[in-house]
């Protein structure tokens, strides 16, 4: 009998990145899935930071140096042109190098919390998987990855970087998930 | 984006009452008149950037790249004027959806 594992490959943005660190979930994150970080979003989101003195850009370069990150570059071909078609001054160096990666990769999702880029990405033909870091928490908790209370703490953490009601949807549904197992018990 | 943004100059007529506010600020922070007025400027610019962002219509990378500085400090903007940024309760949820099944 041949068992068959399969590691999908998430692309990330500064956003999506930056959040997922400070909430403490991007280890769990890196255990279960490869993770692809564009080089401009390593620039943005780590050594930029590292220049300007934030700490959570050393803790992000800890983290994901520990996890195994590989940090990737590729050329932004006429498949994230067209898609930018119209829109290419609405977004930055980052973006558009995290959409050359996910389709050079092809890779199965992008994580971001950025609401013009989840924009692009829904609308593409056909749309990109986004995976913003509220439903990255729920998902890592769903698959055992964290436990549920470690998702509440790192949904509690990122609180105040992400908008209310994506909170309180994520909440909802571990709480709905905490009950399910509760009865299965 | 850590190297100096160049400069160009621009004519510009300026409101009596805004050279009061320059003049007044120079005076209070010990610096130009010239420098006032660009804080001043750039102090709008962050305001309006973050409003675009809350919006939607730019993102975190571009904001920080018009505004010369990191997408941590983009954050911290936001948070420091109380706007809410990304995801919406919809994206959330076709997150959910799209994604389904792959951190299992």
């Amino acid at each position: 009998m041949y068992y068959c594992i399969v590691v999908y490959t998430i692309v990330v943005d500064a956003d999506g990145l930056i959040k997922l660190g400070k909430s403490g979930a991007l280890p769990a994150l890196l255990g279960a899935a490869r993770l692809l970080v564009p080089k401009a979003v390593w620039e943005e989101a780590v050594e930029e930071g590292k220049r300007r003195m934030y700490e959570d850009a050393h803790e992000l370069e800890a983290a994901l140096l520990q996890g195994a990150a590989e940090v990737v570059s590729h050329e932004v071909g006429e498949k994230v042109e067209r898609l930018l078609a119209g829109s290419a001054a609405s977004f930055g160096a980052g973006e558009r190098a995290a959409l050359a990666v996910y389709f050079a990769a092809e890779a199965d999702a992008v994580l971001t919390d950025d609401r013009a880029f989840l924009g692009l990405l829904a609308g593409a033909d056909p749309p990109v998987p986004a995976l913003v870091p509220a439903a990255a928490i729920v998902a890592l908790a769903e698959g055992g990855l964290v436990t549920i209370d470690e998702a509440r703490e790192a949904l509690a953490e990122i609180e105040p970087a992400i908008r209310r009601g994506a909170y309180e949807a994520a909440m909802e549904d571990l709480e709905m998930m905490e009950r399910a197992r509760d009865g299965e018990q | 984006m850590s190297e100096a943004r160049s400069t160009r100059p621009y004519p510009l007529r300026i409101p009596e009452n805004l050279m009061e506010l320059a003049e007044a600020k120079s005076h209070s922070e010990r610096t130009d008149r010239s420098t006032a007025l660009r804080q001043l400027m750039y102090a709008g610019a962050e305001e309006y950037v973050v409003r675009l962002l809350e919006q939607g219509r730019v993102s975190s990378g571009k904001a920080a790249e018009l505004l010369d500085t990191t997408v941590h400090r983009v954050h911290e903007l936001a948070r420091e004027r109380g706007v809410e940024i990304g995801a919406s309760v919809e994206d959330y949820r076709r997150s959910r959806e799209s994604t389904s099944g792959l951190l299992e």
